[in-house]
């Protein structure tokens, strides 16, 4: 039993012995490496004295402690935060000026639609000139057209009164013609 | 840190005050390594630093210059750490096989090879923390963009 579990162990320490021995031109150079700077950072370590590693354990835990407690980095660096700070001052000064060209476009807006409502009026009224307009033209050219006509009626009267003048005119000689007849006429009688 | 503690003192002490005088079958074999104190003072010693390490740098911001320096340190210390179990002599454990007071004879277990082999690894693993850390160092304005980017309110994972 003793031997066996023995065995165990030296057969596991010759498999790793196998391993490093094959790696032994690799691991060789860096096991010299390390043996070497080892030793020679040993010499500072105190020995027989636990105290300092537990002073030096205690300190670490406590440096640790407050540091990652103070500083736990979920503080924003300073060049993220200046990046930040320009970002919003961009997003300020943008702001503004969207709100500036919307204000002025509002108030262009505002200034064409009352210049549109203007010159809407503008154009009502003189439509409603021109319609006034038209219509005093067309109750003049009806007034002409009543005068025109009552013209014409009354130079059909005229020439009605001219023919009524001839023929009062052919009455007239007609009875001229007769009272010089008849003027004749007694005068042969007398001479009778 | 606890589990550190658990790993690098309370285990390695116990094993080897189990290992120090053991019983099998009625025979005692014990740990003739006169050095039994050297050991444990040396791994109380470096797993009091190798704990308080890890308590710095997992308490750490993720991807911190402090974390990645602690991270080293802790490697570093690591391998002093096993570099103390050859130098103190834990790596050659003489038995003694004791039989009603009469020395019978004795095991010694030779694993330096397997702490050499570990101490490839942490060679290798001191390269890639020290890689961490000028990666963190070089990088540290690209990595706290993208942590503020990414995390919402800029809070850190341990």
């Amino acid at each position: 039993m003793i031997l066996q579990t023995g065995d165990f162990i030296q057969v596991i320490a010759d498999i790793v012995a196998a391993v490093l021995n094959f790696l032994k031109l690799f691991v060789n150079p860096m096991g010299l490496f390390m043996v070497n700077w080892m030793e020679y950072v040993l010499q500072f370590f105190p020995q027989n004295d636990l105290t300092v590693y537990i002073i030096i354990a205690i300190v670490i835990v406590i440096i640790g402690f407050i540091v990652n407690v103070t500083w736990p980095g979920n503080k924003k660096p300073g060049f993220l935060a200046k990046v930040e700070e320009i970002d919003e001052k961009i997003e300020k000064k943008a702001k503004e000026l969207d709100k500036k060209v919307e204000d002025k476009a509002k108030e262009l807006e505002e200034k064409v639609e009352e210049k549109v409502e203007e010159i809407d009026a503008k154009i009502k009224k003189k439509i409603k000139k021109a319609k006034e307009k038209a219509e005093v033209i067309e109750e003049e050219a009806e007034e002409l057209e009543e005068e025109a006509e009552e013209l014409e009626e009354k130079a059909e009267e005229l020439e009605e009164l001219d023919d009524e003048a001839e023929v009062l005119e052919e009455k007239a000689e007609e009875l001229d013609k007769e009272l010089k007849k008849d003027e004749e006429k007694p005068k042969k009688t007398e001479i009778d | 840190m606890c589990v550190y503690i658990v790993i690098t003192m309370v285990i390695p002490i116990l094993t080897f005050t189990w290992v120090k005088e053991v019983q099998i079958m009625g025979v005692n074999i014990v740990l003739t390594q006169h050095d039994y104190e050297n050991i444990i003072f040396w791994i109380s010693a470096f797993g009091l630093l190798i704990s308080a390490a890890a308590f710095f740098n997992y308490s750490s911001p993720k991807q911190s210059i402090r974390k990645g320096t602690f991270a080293l340190v802790q490697i570093i210390l690591n391998c002093l750490y096993i570099w103390s179990y050859k130098f103190s002599g834990a790596t050659e454990i003489r038995f003694e096989i004791v039989f009603e007071i009469v020395n019978v004879g004795y095991i010694s277990i030779n694993v330096q090879n397997m702490v050499m082999l570990y101490m490839g690894v942490y060679f290798l693993t001191i390269l890639l923390k020290g890689y961490d850390f000028f990666d963190f160092v070089l990088n540290r304005k690209t990595i706290r963009e993208k942590r503020y980017k990414t995390e919402v309110g800029g809070n850190d994972l341990p």
